[in-house]
């Protein structure tokens, strides 16, 4: 009995050492373990054994069959492991090629440049207004200090329907719809568009966009004016980036500026971009006309206030380098996706 | 407004870098565009004197020079002009020397001959012969005066001068003159002005026996003021002044013309000089010109005038426009010998009015348009009369006619000195700020908290405390001003609901792949043509620009629809393969025509796409996604009936019964009209209606604790049958047990009869409170199949 249960173990050790795949084990496993394995077979003859070495040969045989399972079990995770080696060696994949086409398409720069901007007003304390594009003569002209036949109604090229109705030429027209129904203090934007009998050239189009910003409040001045807009400048650009505030003229404010931003194609040394001055304009702003607080019902010996209205073609081409204003709004696939390949 | 540098110094002293000065201009408030040096193309020329001329031996027309160019012997030059003579003072190129347009010069041999150089003609050097009248079109410049030889040409012809563009704010027409600008440039440079002579002589006589002037229409004429000269010749002006004007932009013409163009660029006071002996009657009057009333104005045009139209009238009719363009019968010729010079301030909207009317633009009828200063009228006339005297054009008779009804003081404008400080952010001392305003003119001068001030003659834009604000802090310099965070009440800041509603339409169109596009609000009518949309369509109810830029920009769009087929034709045209765009803007929907009122502004999505990857099936996928995202349910879709979409590819969606837009594929005629080939498909949605339908934030609910069922059917039915309908009729079906209805399979071919499809759907079932029994499950597959098959008329596949 000993020896064919050494002989068993020796032959399962032998064909243990060829198996080469886990279904050889359980070839292995049923042929010695089975209800008719060998092992099996042998035990069944036990009932031959004198009792003094039936105690033995048992213990013997049950060791065995432990041994032997350990064995098949040690082996299946051998091979399990090799094989999975294999497959996952087998299933190495090029990385080198492109992976799967995503579609996702993005915002016109306009627009993110909108949305950067209501941003950072938004979080300056201002509230978001709309007002209408077709606007009356009143609130686009009358209101803002523009009376019948002064030259700023023609410097401004407007687009008339008739006498009254017309495209608004800046979006101010919402300043004085907003102090007409609200009273200070005031703290608005007015993102929209505009129109101008501009032709269309590369920084000109007859319709482009602005925003408007507008506060009222006791004891506004000229620094609040230039603290408001250092802020836009640098949320919009960068630290690095500086404003120059240039004595202008508006109807509709007084003091009046327009204001210059670092140019970013050459942080300002001069280049052709910005007429080698160093300097872009951006946007125009003052300190409300005391003549239009007065008209829209706002007493200016009590409120002072502060306007600016920012190009938001300029910024964006500015913000990103677009050459040219017409790209804007040809909207050639081709230059939309640039706006797809990093932040807007 | 063009004006040369040396023609400001001239009144002030300007120790300044034409950079430097620019820059202090810049920044005290004078916009200057840009600046350009007269001579930067030339260098190397000289004023050379001709010795000697005789003929080259090897030409028919050269000849061989003998020059002085200043270099102690004569230098040779071979030259092909054959106007000069011995002793003639010509330019000369010397050798290395640089002609406009980039010429360079050196010496060489002409047929064997050494030049050592070139002699010039005014056409090479830039020089325009009504500037320079011994300018000849061919031949050499001969110079005029006493120069030497050698001497460098530019200051002879002023080209070492500088042309500055200013660009005039509107609120200072002052300084649309070379002394308004004088005045800021004082300022700027620290030193005083010097004004001009208003002096003259005069020859006896009394203008009022010469002629009569009457004012008819004091509203539109605030002010006329006429002198008569006599015994004029008419001559070329002088060459300084002929250099000025040119500089200046203005054509020389003779010393009568150019002495009124001199004063309106000096004073800005427009002028005009009429040949009395042409006004019948001897008789000005100024009024409203008569109904049907015509006239010639010196462009030899004939002008049909109207009644609103100011004019300059004689004894027997119209003679000039006022303000705009004088009188062809009245213009100054070669034979005129009696000028009446007129120096008035006509209604500048008025000159507007009629300018815009005859299509007129005229440097003086801006001029007015602008504003004309009243209370200069005169002086500028005086300041004619004294270049008359110093040009020695005539005698000028005694007195001057000043019609000026509504003469009024300057207006003294007192400023409480803390409002000043708020507005300019900026505590400016009392004295440093009169010490400012002084220096511009404003003689100020403080009591107790006030500023008290005076504006100068020239300024009419001087009128309160922000005036005095602004004047002074530009002078000052708006880089003190500090740069402060606002106090005051906290506000909290809000995005508008508009803007944020934008904000997740675009995430959630550019999630499913578009680009956003921004176009024109205002189109060409010819796409309502190209859309096919007959007469009367109520897209077509379009407002209409007056005075747009063109047709192609003159209706404001009712539909974004027409844009966007623009966009997809430009880039299919330009060779992208595919696109997907998509655009927010508005439409404008007026309540009639014409406009009475404010149109409605309505907020619109439209969405298109060309290319192999996208069919109906892709853009109705979008439109529903786009609503599911909005949170808009209850979807139903109606076929379309618009002319510019496929008669068979075309659906409005609708919310329940709320009409929301429609989508498909562009009509193949519409698509041609708009030149793109193949299919493109559009979208229209009302975002109006939308946000009235938007369910707002989402409403979550705990997972489901009992599993599903699915179930699947193939039903065979014939091609006509809406799928949809048989969707919509299965979730019905399973009611509140109904989770999801799927489309997993269309399929056409055998064993399927042609005509027939076969569909595969699936119906997710589940019920909340329990797991569901086999029953509940029949209960609905049964139905399902028994109605299906009954209401289409389908048969399950077995």
């Amino acid at each position: 009995m000993q020896q064919k249960l050494n002989e068993i173990r020796e032959s399962v050790r032998a064909r243990l050492e060829k198996a080469v795949e886990s279904s050889h084990i359980e070839e292995i496993r049923v042929n010695v373990l089975g209800r008719k394995g060998e092992l099996t077979q042998l035990l069944k003859g036990m009932g031959k054994l004198s009792a003094e070495e039936r105690p033995v040969i048992g213990q013997m045989s049950n060791q065995l069959r432990a041994e032997i399972e350990g064995w098949l079990d040690q082996k299946t995770r051998e091979l399990q492991d090799k094989e999975k080696a294999a497959r996952l060696a087998k299933e190495t994949l090029d990385i080198s090629i492109p992976g799967k086409e995503m579609q996702q398409g993005n915002q016109h720069p306009l627009t993110a440049t909108m949305e950067h901007l209501v941003e950072i007003f938004v979080g300056m304390g201002f509230t978001v207004v709309d007002g209408p594009e077709i606007e009356d003569d009143h609130h686009n002209f009358e209101l803002l200090n523009v009376p019948k036949g002064h030259p700023a109604r023609d410097a401004q090229d407007t687009f008339y329907f008739n006498d009254n109705l017309l495209l608004r030429t800046q979006t101010s027209a919402v300043q004085s719809r907003v102090m007409l129904s609200q009273k200070p203090p005031i703290r608005i934007i007015s993102p929209g568009r505009v129109y101008r009998a501009d032709e269309v050239d590369a920084t000109h189009s007859p319709v482009f966009s602005q925003c408007e910003g507008l506060v009222i409040d006791k004891g506004i001045t000229m620094a609040d004016l230039k603290g408001i807009l250092d802020q836009f400048a640098r949320e919009m650009y960068g630290e690095g980036i500086k404003t120059r505030f240039r004595p202008s003229f508006f109807p509709f404010t007084e003091p009046s500026a327009e204001v210059d931003v670092t140019c970013a194609a050459c942080h300002g040394e001069g280049c052709r971009i910005c007429k080698g001055t160093g300097w872009i304009e951006i946007l125009g702003a003052g300190m409300v006309n005391p003549n239009v607080l007065s008209m829209c019902g706002i007493d200016p010996n009590e409120y002072t206030g502060l306007a600016f209205g920012i190009g938001l073609e300029r910024v964006t081409d500015l913000k990103f380098n677009v050459p040219d204003m017409r790209l804007l709004f040809e909207n050639d696939l081709r230059f939309l996706m640039q706006f797809g390949k990093g932040r807007i | 407004m063009l004006v040369p540098y040396s023609w400001l110094k001239n009144y002030v002293k300007i120790d300044l870098s034409i950079e430097e000065f620019t820059k202090r201009m810049v920044m005290s408030g004078t916009a200057v565009e840009g600046y350009e040096d007269c001579g930067k193309e030339v260098s190397n020329v000289v004023v050379g004197k001709l010795l000697e001329i005789v003929d080259h031996p090897n030409s028919d027309h050269l000849h061989i020079c003998q020059v002085d160019v200043g270099a102690g012997s004569p230098t040779q030059i071979v030259t092909g002009a054959d106007n000069m003579k011995v002793g003639d003072l010509v330019p000369v190129a010397l050798h290395n020397s640089y002609l406009p347009g980039g010429v360079h010069i050196e010496k060489g041999k002409l047929r064997g001959e050494v030049s050592n150089g070139m002699m010039c003609s005014g056409e090479e050097l830039g020089v325009p012969s009504d500037v320079y009248p011994s300018n000849t079109d061919h031949g050499l410049l001969i110079l005029q005066g006493d120069l030497t030889p050698g001497q460098d040409i530019k200051p002879v012809l002023g080209l070492d001068d500088v042309i500055i563009d200013f660009d005039i704010l509107a609120n200072r027409p002052d300084c649309l003159s070379v002394l308004g600008l004088a005045h800021e440039a004082s300022v700027a440079a620290g030193n005083p002005v010097t004004e001009p002579s208003y002096e003259y002589k005069t020859c006896g006589g009394d203008v009022n026996e010469l002629v009569s002037v009457r004012v008819e229409d004091n509203d539109l004429c605030k002010r006329y003021c006429a002198a008569v000269v006599k015994n004029i010749k008419i001559e070329p002006s002088p060459l300084w002044m002929r250099q000025f004007l040119h500089k200046a932009g203005v054509r020389p013409i003779n010393n009568i013309v150019d002495i009124t163009n001199f004063v309106m660029l000096e004073m800005g006071q427009p002028m005009h000089a009429f040949d009395l002996n042409s006004v019948r009657g001897r008789q000005i009057i100024v009024r409203r010109a008569h109904e049907g009333e015509e006239m010639q104005t010196l462009d030899s045009k004939d002008r049909k005038l109207t009644p609103n139209m100011l004019v300059i009238a004689d004894a027997e009719g119209a003679t000039g426009l006022a303000g705009i363009m004088g009188g062809e019968d009245s213009e100054i010729t070669d034979n005129t010998d009696l000028v009446l010079f007129e120096s008035a301030c006509f209604d500048g909207p008025n000159i507007r009015q009629s300018g815009r009317y005859l299509g007129m633009r005229t440097e003086a009828q801006g001029r007015f348009e602008r504003g004309v200063n009243v209370r200069l009228c005169k002086q500028a006339l005086q300041r004619a009369l004294a270049l008359i005297d110093e040009l020695h054009a005539g005698e000028v008779v005694d007195g001057i006619i000043d019609i000026y009804p509504g003469e009024e003081e300057l207006p003294v404008v007192e400023s409480d000195i803390d409002y000043v400080h708020t507005l300019m952010g900026i505590d400016v001392p009392a004295e440093k700020m009169c010490e400012i305003l002084d220096s511009l003119g404003i003689e100020t001068k403080v009591e107790g908290n006030k500023l008290i001030s005076k504006a100068p003659i020239w300024r009419q834009d001087i009128r309160m405390g922000a005036d005095i604000a602004e004047e002074v802090l530009r002078i000052y310099g708006y880089d003190y001003i500090p740069s402060k965070l606002m106090q005051g009440e906290t506000m909290t800041g809000r995005d508008s609901a508009a803007n944020i509603r934008d904000k997740l339409l675009r995430k959630v169109l550019c999630g499913m792949g578009a680009y956003e596009t921004v176009t024109y609000s205002f189109i060409t009518p010819k796409w309502y043509d190209a859309l096919l949309l007959p007469e009367g369509d109520p897209l077509r109810k379009s407002a209409k620009l007056l005075n747009p830029l063109g047709e192609d920009y003159s209706y404001m769009r009712t539909t974004l629809i027409p844009s966007m087929l623009n966009t997809l034709s430009t880039n299919m045209n330009r060779g992208n393969a595919a696109a997907a765009f998509y655009e927010i803007s508005k439409v404008f929907l007026p309540k009639e025509l014409p406009m009475t009122e404010l149109p409605e502004e309505r907020p619109a999505l439209c969405i298109g796409l060309y290319g192999e990857e996208y069919d109906f099936y892709f853009i109705k996928g979008m439109v529903e996604e786009t609503l599911k995202k909005m949170g808009i349910s209850d979807l139903t879709f109606k076929r379309a009936a618009v002319p510019y979409l496929h008669p068979g590819r075309s659906a409005e969606v609708y919310a329940g019964d709320t009409y929301i837009g429609l989508f498909g594929e562009v009509h193949p005629d519409v698509a041609d009209n708009f030149r793109f080939r193949g299919r493109g498909y559009v979208a229209e949605l009302n975002i109006k209606v939308m946000d009235e339908l938007t369910a707002g934030v989402c409403d979550v609910q705990d997972m489901p604790k009992y599993p599903s069922v699915q179930r699947d059917f193939a039903f065979v039915m014939t091609e006509e049958t809406p799928v949809g309908d048989v969707m919509k009729l299965m979730e019905k079906i399973g009611g509140k047990l109904t989770e999801e209805v799927k489309l997993f399979d269309i399929y056409r071919g055998v064993p399927i009869l042609p005509g027939q499809k076969s569909v595969a759907i699936s119906i997710i079932l589940r019920n909340r409170e329990h797991t569901l029994t086999e029953e509940e499950i029949s209960a609905v597959t049964d139905r399902i199949i028994s109605e299906v098959s009954e209401k289409f008329d389908a048969k399950l596949r077995s």
